[in-house]
């Protein structure tokens, strides 16, 4: 999509641009203005561009579960919308140290590049430490609106837990798919 | 803190000899706005997604010059916070939530901040109960109800109910339970509609207190599975107009005690429209002279209905007319607007979380507005 | 739970395998075979490992003890104080780690022996408004998560980050946190017990600066510092004042400092170094040295950086350094560190950073490292040594501007 383009061209000239300030407090404000580039993201839909090269790439280590879970095109993230776990001390089916897993939350369905199966994935979020703000990744197949919860990913689902608030989401296998 | 400024000004002023050209100045001002608010005054709700307990509602005179002129002031907004305004009492609502223990979590409290415009000050909070929905915003997930006595607010836990509150006495009234539906669209004398996850709507007749009095119930109509109806439409004259997500309309009359549906029509005129969807936050609104607009995207389809859009499509809603596309400057995730007459001004979320500017109905760029909202998701009139 | 699986049953898809949370769900299990014949379309011949339903809940642990190369990166949030947060990472294989959420104007301290982060914190009953309350947070290592509070009385220092605004005893037995309203005090933590023993008043004094001895000094407005000793119990024992040694009109020691084996190297806002020795009796002024030589002051070199300093007890100080020196440029960002020999009081490295400085810290150890938070938001990693650079660490949250090595 040409705005994410935009996006990723925009911050690298904020990098640019905040690399040559020199002032303290022209540095606050070039800071705060580059975070600008970011919340765009919270919007964006599938993309590499949502997660990006920011962070180091990782693997699952199982040739069939493919893909970088820090990355927004990982193919379990078909459903997803958050900050994803795998670049905050979780994984894509953990959550990181000292958070609590919802056990509500939505399900959608991604199909395995590697064995071309559909699987059903449980977005849990992981709760009780503010917005961990990196990966932030928004893909919206089969997602449907707030009135159908168990089909919505715009819900905090730090639901059934100690606290509500919201640090970042996974995408779990809860099995084959069928139709 | 007061103490401490009082104590480092006072150095200040034993310091420093006072010239003649400059007067010393008083501490402890407070500026006020004018509790009136210029129909061309905008609310920029940021929901500070990555500091979701900072979130904020900003007071913005879109027709000033500098960040200076156009920034009036500010209402705090934690956790994804709900606003409401009531013209007849002049009064702003915040509906917020904090944690004892910030970010980390512990007890909840909920409650509906009561704003004075003109110092921008709580005046009251009403505690509702920590139920109310958290996550991406939607407009109807807080409403009037009975012209501006009530407030609803919109639970999920994941049971779904709607706190009432009576703004009157300042009071919490109860819970109105909306097992399966959601969301709250004033109807009537003094109900509210939600939406129903089968398809249907719910409506809750409310009480001259505000309690429930009974409920009743609409067939099925959409498919909330193959194309399901957006969260939020716009109200126009007791109709709501609901987008759906292939990019139908289907118009509900709210006017009266009971709901009901009108025909469904297409927001594409022809064919080569066809791959056109609606999509974005708040993609949908009715300005103040009853013209209406949709946010659309080209190439829709399975999962798009949140990537906004590239144009404004125009409508007479009520004839179910387009009557002009707007192409937009930079790419837009949300629509709000102001003003009034010929002084009326549409206002777009882009990419880069700026607001830009249009004339309407014409859709003339006017300006891009760098608030310093982090993400303003919301726009919407002061009045 | 029960609307969860009512829902789930009726608009899901179904699931063919559960764990957990959704066994108890009643959706129609199919024969596998029915899916294979769906995804078939493109099915590379090896689908023989379906991948296996996976626990929830899942959280991850910390290994313990911690690897030489943690840091807590310091997100101060600036632009949404009440909610900062400390970021955990492996500056060597630029992992995240986890997260600890804390209030406005937090500290961190932490013991590698008691394997606990002490975050200090400031929380309003309404976010931001109603009752203030100040707390020492304790967290585990293995956990990131909360061990206990320690509530404080309504007045911690509210300050940017700045390290000396709370500090542990050499022996690691007591957490001191400076308090400022504005009288300045400091609250005496127990770590073994977790609890509050003692307030010292400190009139006219402020910031910590642990000794050796199991105290610390503070610094004065008149230019001396007072030193306190602790008896066992982290009751004051003793107070020494010394005369004043900082010249706070014409060029005040900066309080951000660095502690290289008992000695406290205390720079200039020109560039003057001003060793305050902590390990026997009273603090002992040590003979004062430039960093820069003349010709370099005369092209305007200074010492830069929002915490520009880091020592190491190979007898090495790190100093962020900007050729753009003024008065009011104290605080600016560092594009050059520059690396001393304290013993020989003379410069012995010279490093042009990628990205110019805020704060830098530098690791323990034979290869230590030098730790950037850069005016870009990112981590940079170089050999404290040689100076290579060897990569960076990004997305690390809106103002990043402290790291503290967890070493």
């Amino acid at each position: 999509m040409n705005w994410l383009d935009k996006l990723t061209e925009r911050s690298t000239r904020n990098i640019a641009q905040r690399s040559s300030r020199r002032g303290f407090l022209g540095l606050l404000g070039a800071t705060l203005a580059g975070t600008a580039g970011l919340p765009l993201l919270p919007v964006a839909r599938a993309s590499s561009a949502g997660a990006g090269p920011e962070v180091p790439p990782q693997s699952t280590g199982n040739p069939d579960d493919p893909g970088d879970p820090t990355q927004c095109d990982y193919w379990r993230y078909c459903g997803i919308d958050g900050f994803l776990c795998s670049c905050c001390g979780g994984t894509q089916n953990s959550c990181p140290p000292g958070t609590e897993m919802s056990p509500l939350t939505w399900v959608g369905t991604c199909r395995n590049p590697a064995d071309g199966l559909n699987y059903v994935i449980s977005y849990n979020d992981c709760c009780g430490k503010s917005s961990c703000g990196r990966c932030i990744c928004n893909r919206n197949e089969d997602d449907r609106p707030v009135y159908r919860p168990a089909a919505n990913n715009d819900i905090d689902w730090c639901i059934g837990t100690t606290t509500n608030v919201y640090n970042c989401s996974t995408a779990v296998i809860l099995g084959l798919a069928t139709e | 803190m007061k103490t401490l400024t009082t104590c480092i000004a006072l150095l200040a002023l034993a310091v420093i000899p006072a010239r003649a050209e400059f007067e010393p100045e008083p501490v402890g001002i407070v500026e006020g706005i004018d509790a009136n608010y210029p129909p061309h005054w905008i609310m920029v709700r940021d929901f500070s997604f990555f500091h979701m307990l900072e979130g904020k509602v900003l007071v913005i005179d879109p027709l000033g010059e500098t960040l200076g002129d156009q920034y009036k002031g500010m209402m705090t907004a934690s956790f994804i916070a709900g606003y409401a305004r009531s013209a007849s009492r002049n009064e702003m609502y915040v509906i917020e939530g904090f944690f004892s223990r910030g970010g980390r979590g512990g007890e909840r409290t909920e409650v509906v901040a009561i704003y004075d415009p003109a110092t921008l000050n709580v005046t009251a909070e009403v505690e509702i109960p920590p139920k109310r929905i958290t996550g991406m915003p939607k407009s109807m997930m807080n409403s009037l109800i009975g012209g501006d006595r009530f407030l609803g607010v919109y639970n999920f836990t994941p049971a779904q109910s709607v706190s009432i509150v009576d703004l009157q006495t300042r009071a919490f009234v109860g819970e109105v339970n909306t097992p399966g539906c959601g969301f709250v669209i004033p109807n009537g004398e003094r109900s509210f509609t939600s939406i129903c996850s089968n398809g249907s709507l719910l409506t809750s007749h409310l009480n001259e207190d505000g309690t429930l009095k009974d409920t009743t119930k609409t067939d099925i109509l959409f498919d909330p599975q193959n194309d399901p109806i957006f969260e939020t439409p716009a109200i126009l004259d007791g109709v709501a107009y609901f987008p759906t997500f292939s990019g139908q309309i289907l118009p509900l009359d709210v006017s009266g005690e009971t709901v009901s549906a009108g025909a469904t029509w297409s927001l594409a005129t022809n064919d080569e429209e066809a791959t056109w969807r609606p999509g974005g936050m708040n993609l949908i609104m009715v300005d103040s002279a009853g013209v209406g607009y949709v946010l659309m995207h080209p190439e829709g389809g399975e999962g798009t209905h949140k990537n906004g859009g590239g144009e404004v499509w125009v409508y007479d809603f009520a004839a179910g007319e387009r009557k002009a596309r707007i192409e937009l400057k930079n790419w837009g995730l949300s629509l709000g607007h102001s003003g009034t007459g010929d002084q009326r001004y549409m206002f777009v979320t882009n990419p880069d979380m700026a607001i830009d500017m249009y004339s309407l109905p014409d859709g003339e760029y006017i300006k891009t507005l760098n608030t310093g909202a982090v993400t303003p998701f919301m726009v919407e009139g002061a009045q | 739970m029960r609307h969860n699986k009512r829902t789930r049953k009726r608009i899901t898809p179904r699931i063919r395998k559960r764990t957990g949370a959704q066994r108890k769900s009643t959706g129609t299990v199919r024969w596998r075979g029915l899916a294979l014949l769906l995804g078939v379309t493109c099915l590379p011949l090896a689908a023989t490992a379906e991948l296996k339903p996976e626990p929830i809940p899942n959280v991850e642990k910390l290994d313990v003890p911690y690897p030489p190369t943690y840091a807590v990166v310091h997100d101060f949030a600036f632009g949404s104080l009440i909610d900062s947060s400390f970021g955990l990472v492996d500056t060597a294989t630029r992992r995240f780690k986890g997260m600890m959420s804390a209030g406005q104007f937090a500290t961190v301290d932490h013991s590698v022996a008691r394997r606990e982060f002490y975050v200090g914190e400031t929380l309003h009953s309404h976010g931001s408004r109603g009752t203030r309350q100040d707390l020492i947070t304790v967290y585990d290592f293995e956990n990131l998560d909360v061990v206990t509070e320690i509530k404080l009385s309504p007045k911690r220092m509210n300050v940017v980050i700045n390290e000396s605004a709370t500090g542990i005893t050499s022996d690691d037995k007591f957490l001191l946190v400076l308090n400022m309203n504005p009288a300045t005090s400091v609250t005496v933590i127990d770590l073994d017990k977790h609890e509050i023993v003692s307030e010292i008043q400190t009139p006219g004094c402020s910031l910590i600066y642990p000794d050796m001895q199991g105290g610390f000094f503070t610094l004065c407005g008149n230019g001396g510092l007072v030193s306190i000793g602790l008896d066992a119990a982290g009751q004051e024992a003793s107070r020494w004042s010394s005369d004043p040694f900082n010249d706070i009109d014409n060029d005040p020691l900066s309080e951000k400092s660095a502690r290289i084996n008992g000695v406290w190297q205390f720079v200039s806002y020109a560039g003057e170094v001003q060793p305050v020795d902590t390990n026997s009796g009273q603090p002992a002024f040590g003979e004062r040295w430039w960093l820069t030589s003349e010709a370099e002051r005369a092209d305007n070199w200074r010492p830069a950086g929002w915490h520009g300093k880091a020592g190491h007890d190979a007898g090495l100080l790190w100093v962020g350094m900007t050729p753009e020196g003024y008065n009011g440029s104290h605080k600016d960002p560092a594009p050059e560190v520059w690396r001393f020999d304290v013993g020989k009081r003379e410069r012995v490295g010279r490093i042009a950073l990628q990205t110019p400085a805020l704060s830098i810290t530098v690791s323990k150890g034979d290869a230590p490292k030098l730790l950037v938070v850069n005016i870009a938001g990112s981590l940079d990693v170089y050999d404290a040594l040689s100076g290579d650079y060897v990569h960076s660490i990004h997305a690390l949250g809106e103002t990043p501007y402290m790291v503290h090595a967890v070493d």
